[in-house]
């Protein structure tokens, strides 16, 4: 198992839309270890995590980073804020989060057993408001 | 853990070959004024060429702190700097048997790193009221890297400057900030 983080600017802020999706490999699953963000703009903003209904599709993803150098297999995890067709709100949501209207109001999640999801499976970052941008940041344990 | 110059073993971890002997270090340095500048690394830690290391917190404080907002990010820059001087050398901090650290943080580049393709971290520092108002000191921005970042020889990791919202030339204290770096090598 080894460590591998990716940091992005969210685009996408509407309210009841996807600011992040983090996708599984075809081959690999991962476990979140923890998933932070800091908002961008003096806008309450509410989050949530959580599995989408439909994963996005043709998503122009970025590929996580090994947080260790030496390690010089690929990760298989990726990042993606814009997509031919968004991802779907979850069901239900496994975190919420309610930030103020302060620029770099912000938190870390953190899974200390990771939060496990398999290949070809998603995860998001949801707008359940209208929301500011925000600096994310998410460590994967593939 | 031992300390000094016991035999190494070199023991395989993910890929990395460490030495059975990570010793802490931990410096403190202040970071020259930054203005209005956006889109530049703030400082750069290096390693030699000869030395690993695990990168285990960044903390970043500011003083006479009166910007809008900063974008900090944390990378490997794309390509390296060239320090020219050398600004700090990070010591441990407790027992003299320990061997000095060869890693390198530096603030003053001949050659200045380049922009890391992607960031490993990035969050948003906001001053307390915004544009103009009394300097917010002491505002704190944390990095923590659990297993650590791993670091191979000849490598760097730099605290970069994404964005900087600030209102130019009006009088504005520049901004300084410590920053505090904790690496095991």
């Amino acid at each position: 198992m080894a460590i591998f983080s990716l940091a992005q600017r969210t685009s996408g802020a509407a309210s009841s839309s996807a600011a992040l999706e983090i996708i599984a490999g075809a081959n690999n699953a991962f476990s979140l270890k923890e998933l932070g963000i800091t908002i961008n703009a003096a806008t309450a903003s509410v989050f949530g995590m959580g599995q989408p209904a439909v994963k996005g599709t043709t998503p122009t993803s970025v590929t996580v980073l090994a947080e260790d150098q030496g390690n010089t297999t690929a990760g298989n995890t990726a990042g993606a804020l814009t997509w031919g067709t968004g991802p779907t709100v979850p069901a239900n949501f496994v975190r919420r989060v309610s930030l103020p209207a302060t620029i770099g109001a912000g938190l870390v999640f953190t899974f200390p057993r990771g939060f496990n999801v398999l290949k070809t499976v998603t995860h998001v970052l949801w707008n359940i408001v209208g929301n500011s941008v925000a600096d994310v940041w998410f460590v994967v344990d593939e | 853990m031992s300390y000094g110059t016991s035999s190494v073993t070199r023991l395989p971890m993910s890929g990395l070959w460490w030495t059975s002997e990570l010793v802490l270090y931990s410096g403190s340095i202040r970071l020259p004024a930054v203005y209005d500048a956006t889109g530049i690394p703030l400082c750069e830690i290096q390693t030699s060429p000869t030395d690993y290391a695990l990168l285990t917190q960044i903390d970043l404080f500011t003083f006479d702190y009166s910007h809008n907002l900063w974008s900090l990010g944390v990378g490997r820059p794309a390509a390296r700097g060239v320090i020219r001087s050398q600004c700090g050398i990070i010591y441990p901090p407790f027992d003299p048997n320990t061997l000095a650290s060869t890693i390198v943080i530096g603030y003053d580049w001949t050659t200045p790193p380049t922009v890391p393709t992607n960031f490993i971290r990035r969050k948003v520092v906001d001053t307390v009221g915004g544009i103009n108002t009394t300097a917010a000191n002491g505002l704190r921005c944390s990095f923590r890297f659990g297993r650590g970042l791993g670091m191979i020889p000849s490598s760097s990791i730099v605290l970069w400057l994404i964005t900087n919202n600030s209102v130019a030339g009006i009088g504005n204290p520049s901004p300084d900030t410590g920053i505090t770096v904790d690496i095991d090598s």
